[in-house]
């Protein structure tokens, strides 16, 4: 084995010298290297053994063949300069924040934390309340920020109340929008009142507050009295279940609303209607 | 200084071995064993300095291994040449810690049965040393002197990679290899005493 082992190794033009011998490496008769001659000599490349490229080439098929060259590379299997390696690592950090960074935002929305271009819908766009201030350059701005101050212009004056003019199925929005602000009441014990849930008096509870208030006056006016906005509710969209879609809800009643909106519990309020808002925040 | 040969050496072939990497990575034979045969050579005789004798064993380990992971390696033929030191080098570890636990006699038997006949160093007779000679001196040095100067000088790898084979910090790199070439000169001077590439050395029993 061993003589076999160093005779492959070494082959004829440098014969092995593994001896335990006190002083055989340096032959007495000849001068002392230099270290740079000692240094060369290592570096010098043996021969090498025939069958044991073989070797190497029969576990390279085979690995090939097992599909060992798609192995996916360990930290250690990375020896391109730093530069590069350096760089992919920022690059992935950089998609990395930018998906976190979405899906946050994401969550954030769904969860009520940001102003969500689908919160004030249903109640504040069909807006074009006869009933207060009739300031109409504050339209723009308010249509993004939720109307803390409520936007009352005239309906002739906003662009958004021309595109869509108090119809049928703004009526049903806001026959959906009553029930659920009627339901979150019954729950909370103060009809129509988002306030009523003061944990979270962010403003967005009062504006849905607002909002629903709106509803119920319009649509009083509509039915011809607040007592006969439920039946004229129900009259508007008989196919619909009795009970609303805002049961439980609680107070995020606009929100959920607008999340609700395109369920099949009232496909005549299409898509359009509710998508419209969206836009507002756009064109600022 | 002394590693510029072999240094220079190694990159001349980077680019050869880089590009016959990338083919074998693609599934290439030939690429493959044009690999082998720019990078076993140094490989053995860093593997020589390591583990003596026991160096052709650890180089069929270190290459089979070489072979399955090769998919997983990135880099140039320089990157390459460290990425296969590495392996190689990990392998000669498991062997030290191997022989350590084995006793004493055994490794020595089978040593001295390789024994060469006196006549054998005469065929070389017009180099002032053997490489042999040469390994089995570098390998007198201790292990962490000795793996700088032979990872520089018979691989060719520069510091920085030198110290990421070795797993330390450059500058520990840098004065290890100083450190082990003042110590060269001294055995020059007055060759040491002592078995050369008897795996039972000093240098290579603190091997860990």
């Amino acid at each position: 084995m061993t003589e076999n082992r160093s005779g492959d190794a070494v082959g004829p033009a440098a014969p092995p010298q593994a001896s335990p011998q006190p002083q055989p490496q340096l032959p007495a008769e000849s001068r002392q290297p230099t270290l740079d001659e000692l240094l060369a000599a290592a570096a010098r490349p043996a021969p090498v053994a025939p069958h044991a490229e073989e070797n190497a080439l029969a576990a390279f098929r085979a690995a090939r063949d097992e599909g060992a060259l798609e192995l996916p590379t360990r930290p250690e299997d990375d020896w391109r300069p730093a530069e590069t390696r350096t760089r992919v690592p920022w690059i992935r950090a950089g998609a990395g924040a930018l998906v976190a960074g979405v899906m946050l935002g994401g969550f954030a929305m769904a969860a009520g934390a940001i102003p969500s271009p689908f919160a004030d819908p249903p109640a504040d766009k069909p807006r074009p309340a006869p009933r207060v201030f009739p300031s109409g350059a504050e339209e723009r701005s308010t249509g993004a920020t939720p109307p803390a101050t409520v936007p009352a212009v005239p309906a002739a004056t906003v662009p958004g109340a021309h595109e869509h003019p108090p119809t049928a199925k703004d009526l049903t929005a806001h026959c959906r929008a009553y029930e659920a602000a009627a339901a979150a009441g019954r729950n909370h014990g103060k009809p129509g009142g988002g306030n009523a849930n003061g944990g979270k008096a962010d403003g967005r509870e009062a504006e849905g507050g607002a909002d629903e208030r709106a509803v119920s006056e319009r649509l009083a006016a509509v039915a011809g009295g607040p007592d006969q906005v439920e039946a004229y509710c129900a009259g508007l969209s008989p196919d619909r279940p009795a009970g609303p879609a805002g049961e439980g809800n609680g107070p995020g009643a606009g929100e959920n609303t607008g999340a609700d909106a395109p369920s099949p519990l009232d496909p005549q309020a299409g898509p359009d209607k509710w998508r419209a808002p969206m836009q507002k925040p756009s064109r600022q | 200084m002394g590693k510029g040969r072999g240094s220079r050496r190694a990159e001349t072939h980077d680019k050869e071995l880089g590009d016959a990497v990338v083919r074998a990575q693609r599934g290439d034979e030939a690429a493959f064993s044009a690999a082998y045969r720019l990078v076993h050579p140094p490989l053995l005789g860093y593997l020589r300095g390591l583990v003596g004798d026991d160096a052709e064993d650890v180089a069929s380990d270190a290459w089979l291994e070489i072979a399955r992971d090769l998919g997983r390696f990135r880099g140039d033929g320089a990157g390459f040449r460290a990425w296969t030191a590495t392996i190689a080098r990990h392998r000669a570890m498991d062997h030290l810690r191997r022989i350590r636990s084995r006793p004493r006699g055994t490794v020595l038997e089978s040593e001295l049965t390789g024994l060469p006949a006196p006549q054998d160093t005469a065929a070389e007779a017009f180099e002032t040393v053997s490489t042999q000679e040469a390994l089995a001196l570098i390998a007198q040095l201790p292990r962490q002197q000795a793996e700088a100067v032979l990872l520089q000088t018979v691989i060719g790898l520069d510091g920085p990679a030198a110290a990421r084979v070795l797993g330390k910090r450059p500058g520990a790199v840098r004065s290890a290899t100083h450190r082990g070439l003042r110590r060269l000169e001294r055995y020059l001077a007055s060759p040491p005493r002592g078995g050369v590439t008897d795996s039972d050395s000093p240098s290579l029993g603190d091997a860990r």
